[in-house]
């Protein structure tokens, strides 16, 4: 009898695994765009906010070859092992015919066999890691269905941020000794790798070097050795990290440097509040649009992203919009959906996204620079103020020195 | 008047049997009737939990030593696959079992200083001694991926169906010999150890041998499941060496109803399932989830299998209207097994 | 020279903070026998509640610090009758319920606030120079001191006052206490009441330093059970030597060669101690 009674409870749970699975649904031809992303992060909320606002746009008039775009979201927790749970829901569950999305570059690689796997076009807008497009390079028709649409490759941030600091810090105002701060990300650490040479090359110096744990809350052993080291500039590379511990603890501990970077939570408005306004003057690199003329669409998009979420854009709300407009101008041109097709298609596109020109190179990453996209570098000067200071012929402010350092 | 006695004792060699069978037929049916791969990919992972947990349980539930740092055992053979797959291509037939021999290694290196450590001590100690593989991963990043981890991971198979039965296969072998274990005359002895350790030392019993041998065993089996999930993600990171997976862990386990190996198992098939299926609120799927645990926790101390088996025992014998003595004994035995202090 | 002042100023405070985290930790076990993984969930509540108070209420700040540590005391109060109470014969089910807890609370501040950091105002916005070479913000020194502050005054009340010597009391012999007519679980209470307030406390003054964010009582917690163990579980004296050995271990290493390393030679240093001697420092032997 009391293999019947556990029986029953056995069941019990075998009906539940059944009733489960009853949740496939057929629909219509719709074009089912899926977006896995860290959806309570600004990167996801960004993704999140700008393709639902592309998708409505695009269904307004018509959709995309007369289908209407259905989106689907899935909350990659900026951990891997969820990023993989969230584009197998995508894949399995939601039965998307493209992916978009993602933020951290962990999360992406961690991903990647599994969308490679299932043979999805994946419009990738987050991770910068130059390691998906040499899986392009080294294996094609395993890794083809990859396009980086949201930025360029972090290499080329780390190209871009080289030439910034050799323009605007060394010829014009003259300081030369920089400290770098990475988080140990691998992505980060072989940027940092990059810049130290690169720096070197253009006639700066890195006096002090430091890769440290994103979880981390408390600088100052690091600020004790730039402040010994005589830096001038402190450049950071950060996105996983919340950058606030690190904003916060240079201004009160007025830290004797200026301070610059790639940051991901400084691009969006709530940097402000988040510091308590201890960001002031402290200068950001934004890889994929902000709100300078990169393109005629790009100031509109911008002030409408604002207007509707009381927000600004951060990069993947610029890539998430290009992307799916991406894929209705490819699809248009060739008249299809068929993978394939498209695939062939965005190898030779050349587009006016609102966040610059895209176009891939034949490891299907964007093209940067004049010909692609241009990231350009903001300053924190009040509340809701991110002044444009590079590329010069963008710039919408003045460069402030932080108010501690005396100037000579 | 004999008769019914032979029959109740030929009852009582087989009807261990009948449930087991009764939970694997729907487990190997459940292609048929499911044909879509994402609840299979759930029941993939579903079976591999089944495998840390009971090894959880076999270690904290069987000889009381509590252990709050699991994802150091399965963290071990997620990286020995991944590391020999990802720089020397070991196929999974070989890292599989690599996984579980250096996790097994790991359970005799924490087990032999584990001995002299009793209660909140051992707990606390496991807790940060897994913390030192996460530190180590971050120093030597070049090899081991750092944060990102390694990916690129050979899978185990092409076919989804195959890969399914394969955790079945991972999931049978495994928590069959765990619960063949404390079946047999080495579980008794585990059990006396749990309940007092000074009279079993007493009687004659190397407890520290014992104690030692069930870290062992119990790593063996979480660093073969942690391979398996290397080899099923494609990737290992730090996740799998993580404070809030040996966590997961501990609280699944309990959930279900610890000293059991079943109670744990089917916690895990529950609370994977219910965490999925409550994606549909996505911003409050994890307070619930957690708030449910804190509730199971409060309300349901002997977890939620024994409670459940106890009440269903307690209706039967309502529905008869006479109480009938040898179920209300097993009952109140196997509820006796999970209140007392483990 | 300049290194070593820098150590012994940051060092004094980063020990400080383990002390205040620690010591209440080691409090509710040495009198409860309660190992309360939800401990550092009190100083993320502290965070959060002072930010809400002095920054979305507006409150003056005085008056936010003592509600908000009064509050997270009294929600130690809740969570050891309705949570800790029940389960209090089985330790390990207070571990499972303190950190499922801890979990779910973490979710909860997730679901209110969001993921972002909030910023919590500092109570002083200046740098100082300390021995004229050491720059250190002044919300620091300020945290030192109210730590060096708070743990006399808890030496003070454990010693001298009568409330002091009943929870002594029970925590050397609880049968005997309660013959005398002490009321254990009255003294449990305050005793949760003390711990979560200290906790609180830390998480008050380190907040505006490092913000206030779900998962910052992670790291807390790990750090918190390094130095209650190494000091040996229940021992007061033991608690604030451990806090300075780990304090001052992390700091000179991380001054001296990098960050990422301080954490593993804690981990080492704690890994030693207790397979020599696994009652933790001062730690009374049978205990363990």
């Amino acid at each position: 009898m009391g293999g019947l009674r556990k029986f029953s409870v056995m069941a019990l749970a075998a009906a539940f695994l059944v009733s489960l699975a009853g949740s496939a649904i057929s629909a219509e031809k719709v074009i089912r765009w899926g977006v896995a992303a860290p959806l309570q992060k600004e990167a996801g909320i960004g993704s999140k906010n700008a393709t639902i606002m592309a998708a409505r746009e695009i269904n307004a008039k018509g959709g995309i070859l007369g289908h209407k775009v259905e989106v689907f979201f899935a909350d990659d927790e900026a951990r891997p092992e969820a990023g993989i749970q969230a584009v197998k829901k995508l894949i399995f569950q939601d039965k998307v015919d493209f992916i978009s999305g993602g933020w951290l570059s962990g999360v992406g690689l961690a991903q990647a066999d599994h969308i490679f796997n299932a043979k999805k076009l994946w419009l990738s807008v987050g991770p910068a890691t130059p390691k998906l497009a040499q899986m392009v390079k080294s294996n094609y028709d395993r890794a083809k269905y990859f396009f980086r649409v949201g930025c360029v490759n972090s290499d080329y941030f780390a190209y871009d941020m080289a030439v910034f600091a050799e323009e605007f810090y060394k010829k014009k105002l003259g300081l030369t000794k920089i400290a770098l701060m990475a988080e140990s990300s691998v992505w980060a650490r072989e940027m940092a790798t990059y810049l130290k040479t690169a720096f070197n090359k253009k006639g700066m110096q890195i006096v002090y070097m430091d890769v440290f744990d994103p979880k981390r809350t408390d600088f100052s052993p690091q600020f004790a050795k730039i402040r010994r080291s005589g830096a001038q500039v402190l450049f950071t590379v950060q996105a996983a990290s919340p950058g606030v511990p690190l904003t916060k603890q240079w201004a009160e501990t007025q830290l004797p440097v200026h301070q610059a970077g790639y940051s991901l939570s400084s691009q969006v408005f709530n940097f402000w509040d988040k510091t308590g306004g201890k960001c002031y003057t402290e200068v950001t690199q934004l890889i994929n649009g902000g709100r300078a003329p990169l393109s005629p669409g790009t100031i509109p998009f911008y002030d409408n992203y604002v207007k509707e979420f009381d927000q600004c854009p951060p990069y993947t709300a610029f890539g998430s919009y290009d992307a799916l407009y991406l894929l209705k101008y490819v699809a248009e041109q060739i008249k299809s959906l068929d993978t394939d097709k498209l695939i062939k298609a965005l190898e030779k596109v050349d587009y006016q996204g609102v966040a610059g020109r895209i176009r891939f190179t034949k490891d299907h990453e964007e093209v940067y620079g004049e010909e692609g996209k241009l990231p350009v570098w903001i300053q924190w000067q009040g509340a809701r103020k991110m002044e444009v200071i590079f590329p010069f012929k963008y710039a919408t402010g003045k460069y402030i020195t932080p108010p501690w350092i005396k100037k000579k | 008047m004999s008769n019914p006695m032979v029959a109740a004792g030929f009852w009582s060699q087989t009807k261990g049997l009948g449930p087991y069978a009764c939970f694997l037929g729907p487990l190997l049916l459940v292609p048929l009737f499911i044909q879509s791969p994402y609840v299979i990919d759930l029941l993939i992972l579903c079976n591999i939990y089944a495998v840390f947990l009971a090894s959880w349980d076999l270690l904290t539930g069987y000889t009381g030593q509590i252990s709050f740092g699991h994802s150091l055992f399965i963290g071990a053979g997620a990286y020995t696959a991944g590391v020999l797959n990802f720089y020397f291509k070991v196929p999974p037939t070989v890292t599989i079992p690599l996984g579980g021999l250096v996790a097994a290694l790991l359970g005799l290196a924490l087990g032999i200083p584990a001995l002299r450590l009793k209660g909140p001590y051992l707990a606390l100690v496991t807790f940060i001694a897994s913390a030192i593989p996460a530190a180590l991963t971050a120093i030597f990043w070049e090899y081991s991926g750092g944060e990102d981890g390694l990916y690129g991971i050979a899978p185990l198979t092409q076919s989804p169906l195959l890969k399914y039965y394969l955790s079945v296969a991972l999931l049978v072998v495994c928590c069959g010999a765990m619960l063949a274990i404390v079946k047999s005359q080495f579980g008794l002895i585990l059990l006396s150890i749990r309940e007092d350790e000074t009279a079993s030392a007493a009687s004659g019993i190397n407890t520290s041998l014992f104690k030692v041998v069930t870290f062992t065993t119990s790593g063996f089996f979480a660093g073969i499941a942690g391979a398996f999930y290397a080899h099923n993600q494609l990737h290992v990171g730090t996740e799998e060496l993580s404070l809030s997976l040996s966590i997961l862990i501990v609280l699944m386990s309990v959930a279900g109803g610890m000293g059991t190996i079943t109670g744990p198992i089917f916690a895990g098939f529950l609370l994977i399932l219910l965490n999925e299926w409550l994606r549909f609120i996505e911003e409050f799927r994890l307070l619930i989830y957690t708030g449910a645990v804190v509730l199971i926790l409060l309300f349901i101390p002997k977890g939620l299998l024994p409670t459940a088996k106890a009440l269903f025992k307690a209706l039967l014998a309502r529905i008869r209207r006479s109480p009938q003595p040898e179920a209300a004994g097993e009952g109140a035995r196997s509820l006796n097994r999970a209140a007392s202090k483990q | 020279m300049n290194v070593l002042l820098e150590i012994l100023v940051y060092g004094a405070v980063q020990s400080a903070v383990y002390a205040m985290l620690a010591l209440g930790f080691c409090l509710i076990f040495g009198v409860a026998g309660v190992v309360n993984l939800a401990h550092t969930t009190f100083f993320m509540i502290g965070a959060y509640l002072i930010y809400t108070l002095t920054s979305l209420a507006n409150i003056p700040l005085p008056l936010g610090l003592v509600c908000a540590i009064f509050g997270t005391g009294l929600l130690g109060i809740a969570v050891q009758h309705f949570a800790i109470k029940p389960l209090i014969k089985s330790e390990y089910s207070v571990m499972m319920i303190t950190i499922a807890l801890a979990f779910f609370c973490q979710e909860l501040v997730l679901s209110v606030f969001g993921p972002v950091d909030r910023n919590v105002k500092g109570f002083i916005d200046e740098k100082l120079t300390v021995f004229g070479l050491v720059d250190i913000d002044a919300q620091r020194i300020l945290t030192l001191v109210v730590a060096v502050l708070l743990i006399v005054l808890l030496w003070w009340f454990i010693n001298r006052t009568k409330m002091g010597n009943a929870i002594m009391a029970v925590a050397q012999n609880r049968e005997g206490a309660t013959f005398v007519g002490i009321n254990a679980t009255r003294i449990f209470l305050v005793v949760m009441f003390i711990s979560a307030c200290l906790a609180a406390v830390a998480g008050a003054f380190i907040a505006p330093t490092v913000g206030a964010r779900p998962h910052m009582w992670e790291n807390p917690l790990v750090r918190c059970f390094a130095v209650v163990v190494l000091g040996g579980l229940g021992s007061l004296e033991g608690t604030i030597l451990a806090a300075l050995i780990i304090g001052y271990t992390e700091v000179i290493v991380s001054f001296t060669l990098s960050s990422y390393l301080s954490e593993l030679v804690i981990l080492g240093i704690f890994m030693t101690v207790l397979i020599v001697r696994p009652s933790g420092l001062l730690g009374r032997r049978q205990e363990a």
